[in-house]
C-alpha cells in the first residue's frame, strides 16, 4: 500500500513539472494577448502583463472578419472530419484484414504521399482545382484534406492488432466484408476513431498554406490565414497575433478535452475474446 | 471440388469488395497528392523559375545536388536531427504514456491537455518565447543552468549549439500526437490480461514488459514511421530558431533539408532545383521506410 | 513501369491544361459589359483605405466591380506566382522594387506606358528614382503608391542625460562615432549602447556602403558592388564600432532579438539607422523622448545617401480587361487616393507633394528629414534574381557582424558568389 502511495506521489510530480514545461509557451502566449506591443517588445520580456487589457482582443475583431472565418473554419474542419472518417477507416480495415491483389504495392504508394514536403504540391493542385472551378470555394479549400494516408496507416495498425475471429463468425451470418467492418470492427475502434478526430481537427484548423494559396477572397477565407494578416511586412502585430491565436485555439482545446475523456478501457474487447 | 469453386469466387468477392473500401481514399489521394507529386518529380528534370518558360536539361539539376554545399549541410543535419528526435519522442511517450493512461491518478484528462498544449501553439508565439528561454544573457535556460554551476551557453548564436537547440524545440513540439497515439493504445489493451498477470502476482514492470510493450508495437511501429517521416521533412522547428535569413555559419549548422527545398524554391524561386531536392529527400525516405516495413516483422506483434 | 507511364501522362495533361488556360485566358470582353477585376495587396493596415477607395471606384463605374484579396507578406511573392503559372493571376496587385524584374523579363505586368500617354498621369508627379526602378526597356510597368526613405533615430533623453547636442546635418560618421563612444556606459540593466550599427540591407548597410562612393550592383546590373574597396571601408566601419570601439551591441546581441531594433524601443541604445515605416513603433515606444536626424555623411566623400523603396500598383499582362484594369490603376494612383492615404497617416504616399499630412502627424519629430532624403535618394538596388543574391548577401554580413568571418573575406566571397550569379543571366 504504502509503496504504490509513493508511486502516485511520484507519477504527479514528474506529470505536472512535465506538463508545466510543455504549457510554458501557451500560457506565454494567452498573457501576451493582454499586452501591449511595446510591453511585448521589451528586451528582456516580461512573463505577466503590467495591465490585463482587451484592447488587441478589440482591435482584432474589427480589423478581420473574425466570424465568418470561423464559420468556414468549423465548415472545412466538419466536412475534412467526417470524410476522413469514412474514407480511412474503410481503406484501414480492407488493407489490414483483406487479401486482394496489388494492396501491398497500393498501399506504400498512397503512404509516399507523406513523404513529399506539401509546398511540391500547391502548383499542381491549384490548377487542378481551377481545371475543376474550385477556386476560391470552401470545396475547393477542404478537398484535399479529405484523404488521408496518414489516417488510413493509423487505423490500419489499429485493425491489425484486432483478432481475426470475428471476421469468420461475421462470414457464417452471411454478412459481405463491408457489413463486417461496418458491424463488428467499426465499433470496437472507437478510440483509434477518436484520435483521428483529434488529428483531423487540429490539422484542418491550423492548415494554413493551402487555404491561403486557394482562397482569394473573403468568402472562402480561414482563420489561420485572416490571423497571419497581422504579420506586416514591415511590421508584425504580435500582440494582436496573440489574441488572435488564443481565440482560435479555444474550441479545439474544448474539443481535444471533449473527446479524450473517450479514451477508456478497451472494455469491448476484453469480454468477446475470454 | 464445389468447395474449392466456392473459396475461389469467395476471393474474387473479397478483392472486388476490397478494392471498393479503398477506392474513396485512393482515388482523392491519387488527385490531390500522387499526380502532383509525379508533376513535380518531372518538373526536376527542367529549368524554371516560376514565371518563365520551362526549359528541359535532362539530369543537371540532380549533378548540381552534390556540389552544393548548403544541401550536403542540411542532409547532415536533418539526418542528426532525426536520429536524436525519434527515439527520444519515443522514449518519452512511453514513460508518460503510461502515466498518462493511469485513470487512478486525479485530474489525469486535464493533464494530458497539458502536453496537447504545444501543437496548439503559434509558431510565432512559439519563435518568441523559445528565442527568450534560450536567450545567452537573460534566459531562464542558462538561469537554470547557473544554479548547476554551468557556464552560460550560447544557444541561438552558436554553431555548435543552434542544432541541439533545434532538437529539443523539436521534442517539444512533437511528443503531443504520439502521447495521443500512446494512450489510446494503452487504453485498447484488453483489460483481461492485467487480471491474469495480478492473479500471477506480476510486479508494475513485468506487467509493462510483457503486456503493454508488445501489445503496443503496432502503435510504436506507426509513431517510428510517421515520426521519421515527418522528423526528414523538418521545417517549423528549425524556423523557430533560424528565421528567415540567419547567419551563414548557423544556416549551415542547423538548415535542414526542407528549408533548403523552400529557399530554392519559394524564395529564389529555382522550381526544378528544389524539384530534385525533393525528390531525392523522398528516395531517401521511402527506402528507410521500406526498410522498416521489412524489419517491422522480426518485432511488431499483430493478432 | 506502367504505373509510372500513367502517372506521367496524367500529369503532362494537367500540365498542358495550365498552358492552355494561360492562353485562353487572353481574350477580351468589350468595354460595356460588366466586368470583375481582382485586386491583390499584402498589407492588411491599408484596408479600410482601399476599400473606401474602391467604393467610390465602383460608384464612377457602374460596370466594374473589385474583388480584393490581402495575402499575408510572407506568402505574397508565392501566391502571386503560383496564380500566375495558373493563368489566374489577380488584375491589378502590388509590386515591390524587388520583384519588379523578375515579373518585368517574364512579360506579365501589362505596359502602361501607352495608356499613360493618352492620360492625366503624369510619370513626374511620382519619386524620380522609384519611377527609374519601375521602368523597363523605356516603358512604364507599375506605378508607386508609397515610398520610403531613411534616416537617424536618437533617445534624446539619453544625450541630455550625457549633456551632449543632438545630431544634426552637420554630422559625419566621425561625429557619430564619437558621440556613440561618449553614449556608451553600463547602467543597472546592462550596456547602454551608442550606436544600434545593425546588419539590416535596406535600412543599414547599403546606405553606408554608397554613400562612401561604393555600389551594390552595376548600373548594367553585372557586376557585384560587395567587393568595391569603398564599399568594404564601409562595412568594416561598420563592423569595427561594434568589435574595435565597443559602442555598439553585439552581433550576437542582435541575433538573439526577434528584431534588433527592439533594443532601440527598449532604452538599450541611443541611436539607430531606420526606415520611415518604423516610425509608428518608435513612437508607441517612446513618445516625445525621440527624435530624427539626416543620415550622417561620409568623411571620405562628404555625402550622405538614404536608399529609397516603394511598393506599386501593376497590372497582369493577361488580364481579360486591360482597359478596365489601368482605369483601377489609375484611380488608386491619382491624386485623390493619395490624398485619402496621405490623412491616414500610415506610409508616405508617393504623390508629388503629399507628405505634409505624415509629416505632421508626429509633430515633435522632425519626420520631415524623411522627405528631405528624396534629395539624396539612391534606388534600391536589383537585378532580376535580386532575392537570391540579397539572401546569401545577407547571411554571409551576418557572419562578418558576428565574428565568424572578417569583413573582407565576407564582402568578397559575397561578390563571388553574386557575379557568377549574374553572369548567368
Amino acid at each position: 500500500m504504502h509503496r504504490s502511495k509513493t508511486n502516485i506521489a511520484v507519477s504527479y510530480f514528474l506529470i505536472i513539472l512535465f506538463g508545466l514545461a510543455m504549457a510554458t509557451p501557451f500560457v506565454w502566449m494567452i498573457l501576451s494577448s493582454f499586452k501591449t506591443e511595446v510591453e511585448l517588445m521589451q528586451t528582456p520580456p516580461s512573463f505577466l502583463p503590467r495591465h490585463y487589457k482587451l484592447t488587441n482582443y478589440l482591435t482584432i475583431m474589427q480589423s478581420i472578419p473574425f466570424l465568418s472565418f470561423y464559420l468556414h473554419t468549423i465548415i472545412i474542419t466538419v466536412i475534412r472530419t467526417l470524410a476522413q472518417l469514412a474514407f480511412c477507416s474503410m481503406a484501414a480495415f480492407a488493407f489490414a484484414k483483406m487479401h486482394f491483389k496489388g494492396q501491398n504495392i497500393v498501399f506504400i504508394v498512397l503512404l509516399t504521399v507523406l513523404m513529399v514536403p506539401v509546398q511540391m504540391i500547391l502548383v499542381p493542385d491549384y490548377i487542378i482545382m481551377r481545371t475543376l472551378g474550385l477556386v476560391d470555394s470552401l470545396w475547393g479549400v477542404a478537398l484535399p484534406g479529405m484523404f488521408s494516408a496518414f489516417g488510413m496507416f493509423l487505423l490500419r495498425q489499429f485493425y491489425m492488432s484486432l483478432p481475426n475471429e470475428f471476421l469468420d463468425a461475421g462470414r457464417i451470418d452471411g454478412c459481405s466484408y463491408f457489413g463486417v467492418f461496418r458491424r463488428l470492427y467499426l465499433p470496437l475502434s472507437k478510440s483509434a476513431l477518436i484520435s483521428l478526430v483529434i488529428f483531423t481537427v487540429m490539422y484542418s484548423w491550423n492548415d494554413f498554406l493551402w487555404p491561403l494559396i486557394i482562397s482569394s477572397s473573403d468568402n472562402s477565407r480561414v482563420l489561420s490565414v485572416g490571423i497571419a494578416l497581422l504579420q506586416g511586412q514591415n511590421r508584425v502585430y504580435y500582440n494582436e497575433l496573440m489574441a488572435g491565436a488564443t481565440m482560435a485555439t479555444i474550441p479545439v482545446i474544448l474539443i481535444f478535452v471533449f473527446f479524450q475523456r473517450y479514451f477508456v478501457q478497451g472494455i469491448a474487447l476484453s469480454g468477446i475474446k475470454g | 471440388m464445389p468447395a474449392k469453386a466456392m473459396r475461389t469466387s469467395f476471393i474474387k468477392k473479397e478483392g472486388v469488395q476490397g478494392w471498393l473500401m479503398i477506392l474513396p481514399n485512393t482515388l482523392g489521394l491519387l488527385l490531390f497528392y500522387l499526380i502532383p507529386i509525379g508533376w513535380s518529380i518531372i518538373l526536376s528534370l527542367f529549368k524554371w523559375n516560376g514565371l518563365s518558360k520551362m526549359k528541359f536539361i535532362g539530369f543537371q539539376n540532380f549533378g548540381l545536388l552534390f556540389s552544393d554545399a548548403s544541401f550536403l549541410y542540411s542532409l547532415r543535419n536533418t539526418f542528426i536531427y532525426s536520429i536524436a528526435v525519434v527515439p527520444l519522442i519515443i522514449l518519452f511517450v512511453l514513460c508518460f504514456g503510461v502515466l498518462l493512461a493511469r485513470d487512478e491518478i486525479k485530474g489525469v484528462a486535464g493533464f494530458r491537455t497539458l502536453y496537447f498544449l504545444p501543437v496548439m501553439t503559434m509558431p510565432v508565439a512559439a519563435a518568441l518565447i523559445w528565442k527568450w528561454l534560450l536567450n545567452s544573457r537573460f534566459g531562464l535556460v542558462n538561469k537554470f543552468l547557473g544554479y548547476l554551476s554551468i557556464p552560460p551557453i550560447n544557444w541561438l548564436t552558436s554553431p555548435a549549439y543552434v542544432l541541439p537547440s533545434v532538437i529539443i524545440i523539436g521534442i517539444w513540439l512533437g511528443v503531443a500526437y504520439d502521447l495521443i497515439i500512446i494512450i489510446s493504445g494503452m487504453k485498447g489493451i484488453p483489460g483481461m490480461y492485467y487480471e491474469a498477470a495480478d492473479i500471477d502476482g506480476a510486479s508494475g514492470f513485468r506487467k509493462f514488459f510483457s503486456i503493454t510493450l508488445p501489445l503496443l508495437t503496432p502503435s510504436l511501429f506507426f509513431i517510428l514511421i510517421t515520426q521519421l517521416i515527418s522528423c526528414f521533412q523538418v521545417f517549423d522547428t528549425v524556423s523557430i530558431i533560424l528565421g528567415a535569413d540567419p547567419p551563414g555559419s548557423l544556416w549551415n549548422a542547423a538548415c535542414s533539408v526542407v528549408m533548403n527545398i523552400y529557399q530554392n524554391g519559394f524564395v529564389n524561386f529555382r522550381m526544378g532545383y528544389s524539384s530534385a531536392q525533393s525528390f531525392m529527400l523522398f528516395c531517401i525516405v521511402l527506402l528507410i521506410t521500406l526498410v522498416q516495413f521489412k524489419v517491422q516483422k522480426k518485432w511488431v506483434n499483430y493478432a | 513501369m506502367k504505373k509510372f507511364l500513367v502517372v506521367g501522362f496524367l500529369c503532362l495533361a494537367i500540365g498542358l491544361s495550365g498552358m492552355y488556360a494561360n492562353g485562353q485566358s487572353e481574350s477580351t470582353s468589350d468595354s460595356g459589359k460588366k466586368v470583375t477585376l481582382q485586386l491583390m495587396y499584402w498589407d492588411n493596415v491599408q484596408k479600410k483605405v482601399i476599400d473606401s477607395a474602391l467604393a467610390e471606384f465602383e460608384a464612377a463605374n457602374p460596370n466594374i466591380t473589385v474583388e480584393t484579396s490581402v495575402v499575408p507578406w510572407a506568402q505574397y511573392w508565392q501566391k502571386l506566382q503560383t496564380t500566375t503559372v495558373a493563368g489566374n493571376a489577380p488584375d491589378v496587385f502590388w509590386m515591390n522594387v524587388p520583384n519588379f524584374p523578375k515579373y518585368t523579363s517574364n512579360d506579365l505586368l501589362l505596359n502602361l506606358s501607352p495608356y499613360m500617354k493618352n492620360s492625366t498621369t503624369d510619370a513626374s508627379n511620382y519619386p524620380a528614382d522609384l519611377m527609374k526602378t519601375y521602368t523597363s526597356k523605356g516603358n512604364v510597368f507599375a506605378i508607386p503608391e508609397q515610398f520610403d526613405t531613411i534616416c537617424l533615430v536618437y533617445n534624446k533623453d539619453m544625450f541630455d542625460a550625457a549633456g551632449m547636442k543632438y545630431p544634426d546635418a552637420s554630422w559625419d560618421w566621425n561625429t557619430l562615432r564619437d558621440a556613440a563612444i561618449k553614449l556608451t556606459k553600463s547602467t543597472a540593466t546592462g550596456t547602454q549602447y551608442g550606436f544600434l550599427s545593425a546588419y539590416g540591407n535596406q535600412s543599414g548597410y547599403y546606405n553606408f556602403m554608397v554613400a562612401n562612393g561604393g555600389y551594390i550592383i552595376s548600373d548594367d546590373q553585372k557586376k557585384s558592388g560587395f567587393d568595391d574597396p569603398k564599399s568594404i571601408q564601409a562595412l568594416q566601419f561598420m563592423v569595427d564600432l561594434i568589435v574595435k570601439d565597443h559602442c555598439a551591441p553585439t552581433g550576437q546581441e542582435m541575433v538573439e532579438q526577434n528584431d534588433y531594433l527592439d533594443l532601440f524601443t527598449s532604452r538599450k541604445v541611443a541611436m539607430a539607422t531606420i526606415g520611415s515605416w518604423s516610425v509608428p513603433i518608435v513612437h508607441e515606444a517612446l513618445g516625445d523622448s525621440a527624435d530624427i536626424a539626416p543620415l550622417p555623411k561620409s568623411p571620405n566623400t562628404g555625402e550622405r545617401k538614404s536608399i529609397i523603396h516603394g511598393l506599386s500598383w501593376a497590372g497582369y499582362a493577361k488580364t481579360k480587361n486591360p482597359e478596365a484594369t489601368w482605369k483601377l490603376i489609375q484611380f488608386l494612383t491619382d491624386k485623390g487616393f493619395n490624398e485619402s492615404l496621405a490623412k491616414t497617416a500610415i506610409t508616405i504616399p508617393a504623390y508629388k507633394g503629399m507628405a505634409a499630412d505624415w509629416v505632421n502627424a508626429i509633430p515633435s519629430y522632425n519626420l520631415q528629414c524623411f522627405i528631405d532624403a528624396l534629395d539624396y535618394s539612391w534606388p534600391y538596388p536589383v537585378s532580376s534574381d535580386t532575392s537570391q543574391w540579397e539572401s546569401f548577401a545577407t547571411r554571409e554580413i551576418k557572419n562578418a557582424f558576428l565574428g565568424t568571418t572578417t569583413v573582407t573575406d565576407a564582402m568578397h566571397s559575397i561578390a563571388d558568389q553574386m557575379n557568377k550569379l549574374l553572369a548567368q543571366n
